[in-house]
């Protein structure tokens, strides 16, 4: 019989029923009824995993089992009624208890090892506190049985009671008990008694897990006689040992690097985590180990070829360590190029560390590489392979000629979401390097107006079939673009003129820039093409719109315009909206020593996937810190304290359903985030300008956020740059 | 760590879970609804924050095995891992590479025991089958499943007899013992003992150990520029062992075991017999090392070699030739293959495969594919046909062997011509298809598969070019297989083998050790159920560019055409004359 005939959804009575007729049954002999028995136990755990709350009315018939030959010595029947027990048992306290001394009798007794352990197993696994006291007292007896199945079943069970009731386990001192174990002549119980200790530190803020010396070293002696699961504990638990001696961190390293080369992707990651931990407590680690960096690099590119889940995590690691210690890294940038049929997140993945790698002599290979993904078939994944190329442009100064090279190549490509993405990353370009790709600026602009915006019908076929809607990142780049360059672009207005004919239909944003963007155009070529446009626009903004921001914006921009009626040049407002910019630079995605050294203690964790710090992912964990020691190398940390909490307090909310979106925010290559919050600022050139006389500084964000900078910092943006202008306003009234 | 372990069906909807910590399932099942949602996403990572609750997940197949956490230190890594260890464990033990819904159901028994040993309170214990299949047995009311097993077994031997003479393996199987339930005492203390992934008293009546050299190879190659751009060789030493009692064994290789400065490999991974025992000896790891092997099929070593891109040649060469004409209104494309096979003439292969993808064509199916090669007439060896569901020209050689030439011309007609001037761009337009089209195509791509029964290659280039991204439309790709005679590829070479039994010295027993030296092909991203099977191949993959295409205006009389195709002398002649 099959066992899928017993998963159907059954009533209490009805199992009762069934039972009652075996009982009953008079020619049913010995074995007949334990088959039986056997299978009707199924039928119940069967419907426990159904979600079968009724079940819990067969209580007393399960106890009975327990206690009743023959079927208390089967020990396939006792393993399900076990597992009753630990679904139902904290629902029905006073049968639990009725079997509680035959049990306890059997688990104390000199009986099977594995029979007792899967009792102890069982009566920890019942979140009673009257099952928890009346195990307190056995188990100290268990923990240092003979047989170290026991003992390591035992090593489970105290973090179970711990878990249970706390102030049991220390009244017992449980923990003490648990201690002790870790110099258990038995690996394994050693490992168990390991990972049940950090179970327990883990959610305690009192207590704190500590290795030390002679211990540390009597775990890696251990280490090679374990499971591989066990080795996966032990190695954790080595970053709670802290070293005093450099010599010692190095011993520790030594014995670590071997692990490297596990087929268990979770010991390698382990063991990853570990060396870097412990590279913090010597001076130079590279300096006493030059092979590290290979190693390490060599690790971490052998689990690319692991299934891609495990390949996403890993590379989600390669990042951490890159951006928190790249010296400790060597790869070969070529090793991460994508496969065709890598998945999307690997790809994704991937395309970040292609970013973090490149520098001045691996340029030539990565371009040619992005510019493979960026004519890829795949939408999303061209945009991030444009995206990447711009941020290059900016990460590598003398690598910002072929970078361009290859945009204009791309956008010559003209298809419209290639177009869109180069629009953006070329925004940021110029305004990394304000006079040097003038020449470039008109050959884009042909290319790029139309296909931006997407006129309807009159427009080529291709493009509409393409581009149903327009990119307002990229609309707004593009007027950002010809408003600050009108000059050295041929017919600026009437281009922009077509480029923000539906004013009123566009984004808030694209309506903040296009009033800059002709304000610029009529203070650098008065005309009066320019000058009706700029009219036809602020009367626009002044009259038909509702936005509050947005009808200031235009206010702002008359006043200024028409306050020095004597200056026929409007040297004042010139000086005013274009005033010199700031200049955008990538080492702003250098994280805050703070947060980046906590998410490297957390190497293979979930915060490390999220490279969001613990606390941010969820509230009540423990922030960790490297403990200090004599041999602790202090990194100096530029970024002052309050910025760092200024970034933290900008963290979206932990609880954001939307796990890719945050990945896509957190990239460490300017993600959408990045560019969007430099729209904001571009948008507000007004604002910087006033900059010097009405706020030192209003943020400090840049053109990466890099990880930790998050959240709507665009709006909060545009309404501090709209209220300096009410201010402002206000005061010249 | 885990707080409850769940395997969900293809909606989503909870199979079989296990809670390993005190925390109620209400509190997750509402949010597993999301959870579909995240999941269904194409590029949903494997860790998923819903509300504060973290999913680690794993596909396999219709299924999912999901890990729940609460704790954000979690290992992430290791969940993964364990959820890929476990899934393992259980195609093991059910003896199926792929299961399903009702795989699940009709073991639920069994899994409830595995999701008791494999973890306990959150923390992953033991993963490895080949231990947990002496305490976990499996039911007598579980024949189905045996028997299932067995019959895997066999379809497992089967491609196997192809390469050694002796394989029948007299495994002393425990199907007769499963009934009892008694739990041998010695193999439950071996979880805790120092060789864990060995237990004692194993005992086989023909002792035999094989020794597999499998070397992936990846290779792009870009014909506009004559570079070679990618040529990278991941390999392995695959073990079979099925040896008596506790042997030794002691392998030497050619190359040093070493991965650092300019050492042969790069990335090697040692299984952890070998670590174990370089730890034991304390030995400097060098070309002979020894180690004590699991039983049954294991891992031993895995590494990259990448220095070979100016060394070695590569093993095959393709130039690709596209001809578009036009004649009198009609379109028609002529695809000129020509093949090169660079190694030892007593080399033979079987089974190679040329794949041309077409899809950014408009092929016009009515019409037949006419194609030739220059092969002697009536032999066998060529099989060539568009494959539909992913539109590409399919040419394969049954039987290939080294140091020669192939050659094949194909010509389809076209429903519309390609743009000249667009014609490297057309590959966008492509891809912008609604995805919900490409999912009927796989549901229509499965049936036309059983129905026609294609051989291992082909289904898997299918599904390759199907399920993920549309393959590179300029680029050919060549699969193949290819057994080599004294060393793999890379030039790895086992130089000698001995196995000594340990714990009893006085019964020495004979073994037989074969070795293969193999190339296999680079799937390595996926989880390839028939792992067993090894006859699987390499991947060549040639990028062509604009020097390879030409269009021709021909404005002939109709009957022209029909001649020139029909006269083999004449593609041989335009064959020849593009070289």
């Amino acid at each position: 019989m099959s066992d899928a005939k017993c998963f159907t959804r059954l009533k209490a009575s009805e199992i009762k029923t069934e039972l009652e007729t075996l009982v009953e049954s008079k020619k049913a002999n010995g074995t007949h009824r334990l088959t039986v028995r056997r299978q009707i136990l199924k039928k119940i755990i069967a419907n426990i995993n159904l979600n079968n709350s009724d079940m819990v009315h067969l209580f007393p018939e399960v106890v009975d089992t327990v206690l009743t030959e023959p079927y208390a010595s089967d020990l396939a029947c006792k393993k399900m009624c076990y597992k009753y027990f630990e679904a139902f048992g904290a629902a029905r306290p006073e049968g639990t208890l009725m079997c509680l001394p035959s049990m306890l009798r059997e688990l104390t007794g000199t009986g099977d090892a594995y029979a007792r352990s899967l009792i102890l197993r069982c009566l920890a696994g019942i979140p009673l506190k009257q099952v928890a006291e009346l195990l307190a007292e056995p188990i100290r007896g268990l923990i240092s049985d003979e047989d170290p199945l026991v003992r390591k079943t035992a090593c489970f069970a105290i973090s179970k009671l711990y878990d249970c009731d706390a102030k049991l386990a220390a009244r017992h001192n449980l923990i003490g008990l648990l201690n002790d174990r870790l110099y258990d002549e038995n690996s394994h119980v050693v490992a168990s008694a390991l990972a049940s200790l950090s179970e327990i530190t883990e959610k305690n803020n009192t207590m704190k897990l500590v290795v030390n010396d002679s211990h540390a070293r009597n775990l890696l002696t251990v280490l090679h006689r374990c499971n591989e699961w066990s080795q996966c504990y032990i190695i954790s638990a080595l970053t709670a040992y802290v070293p005093q001696l450099a010599d010692d961190a190095l011993f520790v390293v030594e014995k670590l690097v071997p692990l490297l080369r596990h087929a268990n992707t979770a010991i390698v990651l382990n063991a990853l985590k570990c060396i870097i931990y412990l590279s913090n407590y010597v001076e130079d680690i590279t300096d006493a180990m030059p092979v590290l960096p290979k190693r390490l690099g060599n690790a971490m590119v052998s689990l690319i070829a692991k299934q891609p889940e495990l390949q996403f995590l890993a590379l989600r690691n390669v990042i951490l360590v890159l951006l928190s210690k790249p010296h400790l890294l060597d790869l070969d940038v070529k090793m991460f190029f994508c496969k065709y049929d890598d998945t999307l997140y690997v790809k994704d993945t991937k395309l970040e560390i292609i970013y973090l790698l490149a520098n001045a002599h691996n340029l030539k290979i990565v371009l040619k590489e992005l510019e493979e993904y960026a004519t890829e078939v795949d939408v999303t994944m061209a945009r991030k392979a444009v995206r990447a190329i711009g941020n290059l442009a900016i990460k590598l100064p003398r690598g910002a000629n072929a970078c361009v090279q290859l945009i204009l190549d791309l956008v010559a490509v003209d298809l419209p979401h290639i177009t869109q993405e180069a629009v953006v990353v070329f925004k940021n370009v110029l305004r990394k390097y304000p006079r040097e790709f003038d020449s470039a600026i008109q050959t884009f602009i042909k290319y790029t107006d139309l296909a931006v915006t997407a006129l309807p019908s009159d427009a080529n076929p291709f493009v509409n079939h393409h581009a149903p809607e327009a990119d307002p990142d990229a609309v707004a780049a593009i007027v950002w673009i010809l408003g600050q360059y009108c000059a050295t672009i041929d017919g600026a207005v009437t281009i922009l003129d077509r480029v923000t004919r539906d004013f009123l239909t566009d984004t808030i944003d694209v309506q903040l820039i296009t009033l800059t963007a002709v304000t610029k155009v009529f203070l650098q070529l008065p005309s009066k093409d320019s000058e009706a446009l700029l009219i036809a626009r602020l009367k626009l903004a002044t009259e038909e719109v509702d936005n509050p921001d947005l009808r200031e914006r235009g206010f702002f921009y008359w006043r200024l315009l028409s306050s020095f009626p004597q200056d026929a040049s409007y040297a004042n407002a010139k000086q005013i909206v274009m005033n010199k910019l700031p200049v955008i630079s990538t080492d702003s995605d250098k994280l805050d020593v703070a947060i980046l050294e906590e998410l490297e203690l957390n190497i293979g964790t979930l915060a490390s996937i999220y490279l969001k710090p613990v606390k941010q992912v969820f509230r009540l964990a423990r922030t960790r810190i490297l403990p200090q020691s004599a041999c602790l190398v202090r990194k100096p940390r530029p970024v002052a304290n309050d910025q760092h909490d200024a970034l933290t307090r900008k963290i979206s909310p932990i609880n954001n359903p939307d796990l890719r979106a945050n990945l896509e925010l957190h990239g460490s290559y300017a993600g959408r985030a990045g560019s969007r919050d430099d729209f904001s600022r571009s948008d507000d050139d007004f604002v910087e300008s006033f900059r010097e006389t009405s706020m030192s500084s209003s943020s400090s964000l840049g053109l990466n956020k890099g990880i930790a900078a998050i959240g709507n910092v665009n709006r909060s943006l545009t309404r501090t740059g709209s209220m300096i202008g009410r201010k402002l306003t206000l005061k010249k009234n | 760590m885990a707080s409850a372990v769940y395997i969900l069906d293809a909606e989503c909807r909870p199979i079989i879970s296990r809670a390993y910590k005190f925390y109620p399932e209400e509190v997750y099942v509402p949010m597993l609804a999301q959870f579909a949602t995240h999941v269904a996403h194409k590029a949903c990572p494997p860790v998923v924050c819903v509300t504060g609750v973290n999913f680690v997940w794993v596909r396999h197949g219709d299924l999912y095995a999901v890990a729940i956490c609460l704790d954000a230190r979690a290992n992430a890594m290791a969940l993964v891992q364990f959820l890929q260890q476990w899934l393992d464990v259980l195609t093991s033990y059910l003896g199926k590479p792929v299961l399903f819904r009702d795989d699940v159901i009709d073991n639920y028994v069994l899994v409830y025991e595995l999701f008791d040993e494999i973890m306990d309170f959150g923390v992953v214990q033991l993963t490895d089958y080949k231990i947990l299949k002496e305490y976990i047995k499996l039911r007598a009311d579980n024949f189905s499943i045996v028997e299932n097993r067995k019959l895997h077994e066999d379809v497992e031997k089967a491609p196997k007899k192809k390469f050694s003479l002796s394989l029948k393996k007299e495994k002393p199987v425990e199907v007769s013992e499963i009934m009892d339930d008694a739990i041998n005492a010695s193999i439950v203390r071996t979880t805790i003992n120092e060789i864990n992934w060995r237990p004692k008293g194993i005992f086989y009546k023909k002792n035999e150990i094989f020794v597999d050299i499998c070397e992936r190879i990846h290779f792009v190659y870009d014909l506009t520029q004559s570079t070679i751009h990618t040529n990278i060789i991941r390999g392995a030493i695959n073990v079979q062992c099925y040896l008596s009692g506790m042997p030794l064994c002691k392998l030497g290789l050619n190359e040093a075991l070493t991965d650092t400065g300019k050492a042969f490999f790069h990335n090697l991974r040692l299984h952890q017999c070998v670590t174990a025992q370089l730890a034991k000896e304390e030995a400097a790891p060098s070309s002979n090392f020894s180690f004590i092997p699991p039983d049954g099929e294991f891992e031993l070593l895995s590494y990259i070699h990448k220095s070979t891109a100016s060394t070695k040649k590569p093993l095959f060469f393709v130039r690709p030739f596209f001809k578009h004409i036009t004649t009198n209104g009609t379109h028609k494309l002529q695809v000129m293959l020509t093949l090169t096979t660079h190694f030892k003439q007593k080399v033979q292969g079987r089974r190679l495969l040329v794949v041309v993808p077409l899809h950014h064509y408009r092929i016009d199916y009515n019409r037949p594919l006419k194609f030739m090669t220059n092969e002697l007439k009536g032999s066998n060896n060529s099989k060539i046909e568009i494959v539909l569901e992913s539109e590409s020209l399919c040419w394969e050689l049954e039987l290939y062997t080294g140091n020669s030439e192939y050659k094949m011309m194909a010509e389809v007609e076209l429903a519309e011509m390609p743009d000249e001037a667009t014609f490297f761009h057309s590959r966008f337009v492509q891809g912008d298809e609604p995805e919900s089209d490409s999912d009927n195509e796989a549901s229509t791509y499965i049936s036309n598969a059983k129905r026609r029964d294609r051989n291992h290659i082909v289904q898997k280039i299918k599904a390759e070019s199907q399920g993920k991204t549309a393959a590179d439309p300029f680029a050919v790709t060549i699969h193949f297989d290819l057994q080599l005679l004294s060393q793999g590829y890379s030039g790895l070479r086992i130089e000698f083998l001995t196995i000594e039994e340990l714990t009893q010295k006085n019964i020495k027993y004979t073994s037989f050790p074969w070795i293969r030296y193999l190339i296999e092909d680079d799937g390595a991203g996926e989880r390839a159920p028939d792992a067993v099977n090894r006859n699987v191949h390499g991947e060549y993959r040639f990028k062509w560019g604009r020097d390879k295409v030409v269009w021709v205006e021909e404005k002939k009389e109709l009957n022209s055409e029909t001649n020139k195709d029909s006269d083999p002398e004449k593609i041989n002649g335009i064959l020849t004359e593009l070289n």
